[in-house]
């Protein structure tokens, strides 16, 4: 096993030196893509499979769009540059890496082990059975609260900076309707089966909201226009459901005695409902980035500044 | 032995990106070159020993937390980078 | 009642005033006025406490400290949430006369404020994390909400250089932990985690704070801003970073000779620069470089035990964020009225406009050191600390940087004082707009009278 792992470990450090090398920006994408795929792989081998699900659904799938949707936007408004910006060798900056990274390996190899946070012990006490969501939802929702709170701040922000660009003059072919038939229903079921399996083995609201931001991606593609692209009256609500039902969670347990304490015997309840929520909102703020500004009424045919 | 070879991957990836970032200055490159830092940060994390038995949940949980911000902001930067080259600019 | 539960108050308000504001934007500006007014509550609730009460610390959730995330209030902490509370509500009532409701600018700094408010208040050195992310992709975003071109790439250039401090700063906490197990900054500071990891989170902490000579992003970030938004940048932002910076300077004290280094070549860098610049927001930006430095200095000092410079830092802090909150209102409403912020062709505007003068008159004296302002009592503090010390480099640094601020300082005051009429018309500045700019400049200098209070607070260490 030990073979792969190195194979593998050789294979992402060639693919990371090939994204970051070169010139044209579409290759980079690509590569980026590839690379958050075997980091998946990576992560599985670690046994980090909460990560490897993440990974995949996020770091490589939704990271992997937004720069595309990006790429196609830099396009539209530049003169037809393959080449961006400079590249200088990438050698210098790889052998500096290898020298740094043999150094850091063998300091961290030689520091005195050191006890780690005790959660095995208290996961009883937390209301789920799986670590990884225990630690987000009870130990540390703090932390969890906050990120929330980062998505809807760059969903907000994405609206701030302009308009949705203009969405293609003619819909999708019946291939990507009937695509779209299959693909999304299933998505939807695997996301909520996501999440509720979350509670007790990997899984949880960042992997289920990302499930169902893909969903809500391929809906933005083929239909036109797509959901993101006028306003409506769902968008505000489902953006800030997560985060107020979390703020309120911790508002209500901060009166009542401890606050982000989740009352005994209903912690389970307390933290479905709250990833549920976030799951709502992750998906559609994860959708809100991916198309890259606000809505614009219909009638409007001036691309002007962003509004709400 | 795994875990080594993850945290020196880790620990390359780390610097790589890093030292890419200022070299390069195409904001996608950047953007590119900043997430693939990160995730050379989040690798050698999970990767370095110190768990007892089994991956450490806390660690995980950092990284999952550290993957979902770094989406966040990657997409703003990635529509402000799309809005200042529609106005013209340079990145 | 929980002891802490103003403290988490003060950064959950504004959350609840962000979500209400997207849900019903016609109501933005009273609503962020309320929550501004409940912040203040909170955040005098919290001084009150910790002047009876003493520090005091918690777990959120109920977990034990190996476990949880914890949050701590002490005197100094105490301090930051106060300048956050009041600066925050002149900047949200310039704001209700400066944007409309219907603007992305409420949500934002709404969030912003709760990011803040998260730093000011966290025991826990990755939640700092998500924190400082949190403010930095909103105040970004904030820089760019003027719509132009050049406001639009200091933003992006703003975004990318947080995303590289926080980028630093977690791989710190990453050391720190695989090294020591555990996340909360008191059990750090007790298990002294390797030198890397002191470096490299102070290294992203220092980019954030715009510690020369990484401070390259702040003076255009700051300068393009929309008006409250710079204010709230200079006083209040890079203040969250400079907050973690001192907690992690107690993790790792060997980084305070490198912060003495950098803070006067700060102080000598961006007072230079500041001398040169020919625009309003420019010189008051680069003074924000000019002063972190000194903030660094007396950091390091207090570190390293200085007597009294603890005192000092953290007075300087809370005066420079009210001081400077006013330079910033007063040049946005100058800008307002001039549109534009050329000097000293602008200041033809500020005839007839002695609510301004007198404003920009009290901040440039705090800024400058001049007593009775809050700002000398600070600079008196860290002067005493240094020769305590026999830092007697670091004492010719404040009292020689003093006469170095007092000349950009001139460059704003003089014009101000005697301005020249103007063939350019001036349009109509809202009072709201001059008041909080003048009453943010009252409080700093009346803070040069109730030192002592102050003085008893400080000495209340977590």
């Amino acid at each position: 096993m030990v073979v792969l792992d190195a194979l593998l470990a050789l294979v992402l450090a060639g693919v990371a030196v090939a994204t970051l090398n070169g010139l044209r920006r579409f290759r980079a994408v690509v590569l980026f893509v590839v690379f958050g795929l075997l980091l998946a792989l990576i992560w599985a081998r670690l046994g980090a499979v909460d990560l490897a699900l993440a990974e995949a659904a996020i770091g490589a799938g939704v990271t992997g769009a937004l720069l595309m949707a990006a790429l196609d936007r830099l396009r539209r408004t530049e003169s037809s540059r393959a080449v961006a910006g400079s590249a200088p060798s990438l050698w210098p900056v790889v052998l500096v890496a290898l020298a740094a990274a043999t150094v850091g390996m063998v300091a961290v190899l030689s520091l005195e082990p050191a006890g780690r946070p005790p959660v095995a012990f208290h996961l009883g006490a937390s209301g789920v059975d799986h670590p990884v969501t225990a630690v987000l939802l009870a130990f540390r929702a703090w932390d969890t609260l906050l990120e929330v709170a980062v998505l809807v701040a760059a969903g907000v922000a994405v609206r701030a900076v302009g308009v949705v660009p203009s969405p293609p003059s003619t819909e999708a072919g019946p291939l990507q309707a009937g695509l779209l038939r299959l693909v999304v229903p299933v998505l939807v079921v695997l996301a909520v089966y996501l999440l509720w399996r979350g509670s007790h083995a990997p899984g949880g609201a960042f992997q289920a909201g990302a499930l169902l931001a893909a969903a809500g991606v391929l809906v933005q593609l083929t239909r036109v226009p797509g959901p993101m692209d006028r306003p409506a009256l769902w968008q505000r609500p489902a953006e800030t459901i997560g985060l107020a039902v979390f703020t309120a969670a911790a508002l209500i347990t901060a009166a009542l005695d401890v606050p982000l304490a989740w009352p005994e015997g209903w912690s389970k309840l307390w933290i479905l409902t709250i990833e549920a929520g976030a799951a709502i909102s992750i998906a559609v703020l994860l959708m809100r980035l991916f198309a890259g500004g606000a809505p614009v009424a219909a009638a409007t045919s001036d691309p002007g500044k962003g509004r709400s | 032995m795994t875990a080594a070879i993850f945290l020196f991957l880790g620990l390359f990836l780390a610097v790589l990106g890093g030292l890419t970032t200022f070299l390069r200055s195409d904001g996608l490159h950047r953007i590119i070159s900043l997430n693939i830092a990160g995730s050379g940060v989040f690798l050698a994390l999970m990767a370095a020993p110190g768990g007892e038995e089994g991956v450490d949940p806390v660690a995980q949980a950092l990284v999952l937390t550290g993957i979902v911000v770094a989406v966040a902001i990657s997409g703003v930067a990635l529509v402000l980078l799309a809005r200042l080259a529609e106005l013209g600019g340079r990145s | 009642m929980n002891p802490l539960l103003p403290a988490l108050v003060a950064a959950l308000l504004p959350l609840v005033g962000s979500i209400l504001v997207w849900l019903v934007p016609s109501w933005s500006r009273a609503l962020a006025v309320v929550t501004a007014a409940g912040v203040l509550v909170a955040a005098l609730g919290v001084v009150n406490r910790v002047a009876l009460d003493g520090a005091a610390m918690m777990t959120l959730g109920g977990w034990p400290e190996t476990l949880g995330i914890g949050i701590a209030v002490d005197g100094v902490g105490a301090l930051f949430l106060l300048a956050s509370a009041v600066v925050g509500l002149a900047a949200t009532a310039y704001g209700a006369g400066y944007f409309p409701a219907r603007h992305p600018f409420w949500t934002l700094w709404l969030l912003l404020w709760a990011a803040l408010n998260a730093v000011f208040i966290t025991a826990d050195a990755f939640n700092a994390y998500v924190a400082l992310e949190l403010a930095g992709l909103t105040a970004a975003v904030l820089v760019t909400l003027g719509g132009e071109r050049d406001a639009m790439a200091a933003g992006l250039r703003y975004l990318l250089v947080s995303l590289v401090g926080a980028t630093l700063y977690l791989a710190g906490v990453a050391v720190a932990y695989t090294a020591t197990g555990t996340l909360s900054l008191n059990a750090l500071m007790a298990d002294s985690p390797p030198m890397m990891a002191g470096v490299l989170a102070l290294g992203g902490l220092a980019l954030k704070a715009a510690l020369f000579p990484l401070h390259g992003w702040l003076p255009p970030a700051h300068a393009r801003a929309p008006g409250p938004v710079s204010a709230i940048l200079s006083a209040l932002v890079v203040k969250a970073a400079l907050y973690l910076a001192w907690r992690w300077l107690e993790v790792a004290p060997v980084a305070a000779e490198a912060f003495i280094l950098l803070g006067i070549g700060a102080v000598i860098w961006g007072s230079l620069q500041a001398l040169r610049v020919g625009r309003l927001k420019a010189i008051i930006a680069w003074s924000t470089v000019a002063q972190m430095g000194y903030l660094a200095v007396g950091l390091a000092l207090a570190v390293e035990g200085a007597a009294g410079a603890a005192m000092g830092v953290a007075w300087l802090a809370l005066t420079h964020a009210l001081a400077k909150g006013a330079a910033f209102l007063g040049a946005a409403s100058v800008v307002r009225a001039a549109g534009h912020d050329r000097w000293p062709l602008a200041a033809a505007h500020l005839r007839n406009r002695p609510v301004l003068v007198l404003a920009f008159g009290l901040a440039a004296a705090s800024l400058a050191g001049l007593p009775p302002s809050g700002g000398f009592v600070a600079k008196w503090y860290l002067l005493d600390a240094a020769m305590g010390a026999e830092r007697w480099l670091l004492a010719a640094v404040i009292a020689g940087g003093g006469l170095l601020s007092a000349a950009y300082l001139y460059r704003i005051l003089h014009p101000a004082l005697d301005p020249r009429p103007g063939a350019e018309a001036s349009h109509p500045v809202p009072p709201v707009l001059e008041w909080s700019a003048l009453g943010l400049a009252l409080l700093v200098t009346a803070f040069g009278v109730v030192v002592p209070w102050a003085r008893d607070l400080v000495g209340v260490a977590a």
